[in-house]
């Protein structure tokens, strides 16, 4: 490896995690398949020390110590055929919108082409003088070159690709057909022959490159519908330009951009805070309940809640690239494997398809001649389309993970809901999963205080969004003054402080405390206390008695004493009633979990449970840090609502249905299309329109049934 | 007849203008915030005084 070429990587090349690190754009990467050829190829290299796919593959991220790997890198990915373009922070945008740019005029090049052939072809069609007939047929002759050469390069790409590595992909059959079909229309232009079929070609060509297209948006829109919803509320960010403030649809905010924020809402992206200070709850990412100050200059991070003033925020990443993103893309890691399993199976019905219209070909060509045979043969293989396998099952596996989420659930992988439906235990920690985690603010103690002091404790509270806060705001009556608060100061895990007519007043947190309570001072001095006390969920006894309804027998495991723990055991209907141990250790609960053949589920909050929760088959966290608890449970709670769990049960059955329905329609649309093309009742153009159309039909089937629970 | 060549030459002259006129939209990115559009509709009549002229 050169040295040159290591040091003309420098610009591009910047520290991440303790490493160095690269970002590099990947040219040429179709499909799972091509993805996994890179892996391979670079897993090898000692110096590596780490690597990462992006963006459907079109992103690779390289980390190491030695930056001369990355170069070594770049040429084997370049000697498998692909291009590795390193990318500066900004380029990745840049590229995608290159990409979106080239996309269009090469379909409005092929669209006009196409068009005006079309029109000749009309004419000769409808009986035009000889004379006419040979100027339009040398005139298309011309015209299909533009959408052969430059509209058609990513057929030929995928064509060249599949040649040079003995992998049957769809570019393969249909290269083959247009170059078949453009040397034999050629051929019988110069010999005056009828065998011209240069609309076809053209027509084909627009068609394809459309429909991927447009597969390629409706796509990346559904799976857009469902990213928003991992940053609840932010499906859109408020972008400040030059003349003001603009909306902005997620997906099109530029890095670099400023984002503002407002009390309330969610951050829609990675930033840096360019405001004095912003209160924000990142429960979603760190598990801590209580919100944290950052100052200017720091990272803020998309999914956290703003708790205070509204910021702004200066965009870093967007999307599947934030922090909480790429926790939920790394919870994917067995969907790279499914898409490779689906294009070794879009490999073998290639192959297929190549078969079928040989033979129909030769069967053709021996009764009915060289025009139908090849009418016929280049039917077959437009019409043929494994859009089940190709795009279907590997997207209903890409949204499976999202819509778990969107309905509470984060998953480690996304296998968990296939084995979900062979669960017959469910063993429930009670500390933290049955009870909620912030307990509720004692009614009495707070009366205890007077009106006016009341008033103020409110006013002081309710400056913030806390979950303590929220206790108190259960309080609160509407006849209430609600006092103006100055020099309001928010500790961490410490309390609240602020100046009110004049008073300063603060409370402070006592929970750690076995009897928790929060102490208020009015200038220094201590005016009471404010108990605060545990509490089951809501409906907890509803949830047991679902679960039960459903088949599920339950157990619960407790540190707690027998009283506290029994009455609890006591109210799951008998029917469903397993075990109970209280006044547990961790290795106990252990013990406990093992003890159990069947199929089980173990529902903790991920500190004490660990042991058991790997004992069981199936493990659910409690919400908490994301990373802390995927790293111990296979899925984890994104919101304290057990009733989740319902919805999960929910959408692996639908998945399941969903499938089945996917390969159902795929297998009787190819073998009605197949067996009209090969019997010439579809020409090779209605077969280019069918195609996409059942390829939207796939999509409409994963959309709509995976759009409600 | 002949004036079909013409026709034909000057209809074939009218499209690649129109494909032209869409490169040119293209590169000058008018196609490129679609998704956006839909949501300033739903901005506050202030806003949208200071983005319409953008």
């Amino acid at each position: 490896m050169s040295s040159l070429a290591a040091e003309s990587l420098q610009p591009f090349v910047h520290k991440s995690e303790g490493l160095l690190r690269i970002d590099l754009y990947l040219k040429g990467v179709k499909c799972g398949h091509c993805v996994h050829k890179i892996s391979k190829e670079i897993e090898g290299l000692s110096d590596l020390s780490q690597f990462e796919f992006e963006a459907g593959g079109h992103r690779l991220s390289l980390w190491s110590q030695q930056p001369q790997v990355f170069s070594e890198t770049m040429n084997r990915i370049g000697s498998l055929g692909f291009e590795a373009v390193p990318m500066s922070d900004f380029d990745d945008q840049r590229q995608a919108r290159r990409a979106y740019k080239s996309d269009l005029k090469k379909m409005a090049v092929a669209a006009v082409c196409a068009g005006n052939i079309m029109l000749f072809s009309t004419a000769v069609y409808l009986g035009a003088e000889a004379e006419f007939v040979r100027f339009f047929h040398k005139l298309s002759f011309f015209l299909v070159l533009p959408p052969l050469l430059y509209s058609a390069q990513s057929i030929w790409y995928g064509f060249w690709q599949s040649v040079r590595s003995f992998r049957f992909n769809l570019d393969l059959p249909i290269g083959i057909a247009l170059l078949f079909g453009f040397a034999l229309s050629t051929f019988s232009l110069f010999h005056d022959q009828k065998t011209i079929y240069f609309d076809s070609l053209a027509v084909v060509v627009y068609l394809v490159l459309t429909s991927r297209f447009v597969l390629k948006r409706y796509v990346a829109n559904i799976q857009m519908s469902h990213w928003v919803q991992i940053i609840p509320g932010a499906i859109q960010a408020r972008v400040l330009h030059s003349k003001g403030e603009k909306i902005k649809a997620l997906n099109e905010v530029l890095k670099g951009e400023t984002v503002k924020v407002l009390r309330g809402e969610v951050l829609p992206v990675d930033g840096e805070l360019l405001s004095e200070q912003g209160i924000l709850d990142e429960a979603v990412l760190t598990g801590e309940a209580s919100p944290v100050v950052r100052e200017r200059g720091d990272k803020v991070w998309a999914g956290s809640r703003l708790c205070g003033q509204e910021v702004l925020v200066e965009t870093l990443e967007i999307g599947e690239r934030t922090r909480v993103g790429r926790y939920i893309s790394k919870s994917q890691d067995n969907q790279r494997k499914a898409e490779e399993d689906s294009y070794r199976w879009v490999g073998y019905f290639t192959g297929f398809v190549v078969l079928v219209s040989v033979f129909t070909f030769g069967i053709s060509f021996f009764w009915l001649g060289l025009e139908a045979a090849y009418q016929r043969a280049f039917a077959i293989i437009l019409v043929a389309c494994p859009c089940a396998i190709s795009f279907g099952i590997p997207l209903i596996k890409s949204l499976s993970g999202h819509l778990a989420l969107n309905n509470g659930l984060v998953l480690k992988d996304t296998s968990v809901l296939k084995r979900i439906g062979q669960i017959k235990d469910v063993f429930l920690d009670k500390t933290g999963t049955l009870t909620e985690p912030v307990a509720g603010v004692v009614e009495d103690d707070f009366l205890s205080f007077t009106n006016e002091e009341r008033e103020k404790i409110l006013s002081l509270e309710l400056c913030i969004d806390h979950p303590i806060s929220n206790g108190f705001k259960k309080l609160k009556s509407n006849e209430m003054k609600a006092w103006s608060v100055t020099e309001f100061k928010y500790h961490p895990g410490q309390g609240l402080s602020g100046t009110i007519a004049g008073e300063e007043w603060a409370i402070e947190n006592n929970l750690l405390s076995e009897n928790k309570s929060l102490v208020v001072r009015k200038n220094n001095q201590t005016l009471g206390t404010i108990g605060i006390e545990t509490t089951y969920k809501d409906n907890i006894v509803e949830f047991f008695t679902r679960m039960v309804d459903q088949g599920y027998r339950l157990s619960i495991l407790s540190g707690d004493r027998e009283d506290q723990v029994r009455p609890l055991f006591l109210s799951i209907p008998e029917a469903g009633r397993g075990d109970v141990l209280w006044a547990a250790t961790p290795e106990s609960k252990e013990q406990f979990v093992r003890r159990q053949f069947s199929q089980s589920l173990m529902v903790g909050d991920g500190v004490n449970d660990i042991a058991a929760m790997q004992a069981a088959s199936i493990s659910l966290c409690m919400p908490g840090a994301l990373e802390n608890n995927l790293s111990v449970a296979d899925a984890t709670l994104s919101r304290g609502d057990l009733f989740s769990i319902f919805n999960v049960f929910r959408l692996a059955k639908k998945i399941t249905r969903t499938e089945q329905r996917l390969l159902g329609f795929t297998f009787t649309y190819n073998l009605f299309c197949v067996a009209a093309a090969a019997t010439g009742w579809i020409t090779p153009v209605v077969a280019a329109i069918i195609m996409p159309v059942s390829s939207m039909i796939v999509l409409s089937i994963v959309s709509l049934s995976l759009r409600r629970l | 007849m002949d004036i079909l060549y013409v026709m034909v030459i000057l209809s074939l002259g009218l499209s690649f203008g129109f494909l032209a006129f869409f490169f040119w939209a293209v590169d000058s990115d008018q196609l490129s915030s679609l998704d956006s559009a839909s949501f300033n509709i739903l901005e506050e009549d202030n806003n949208k005084k200071g983005t319409s002229d953008e």
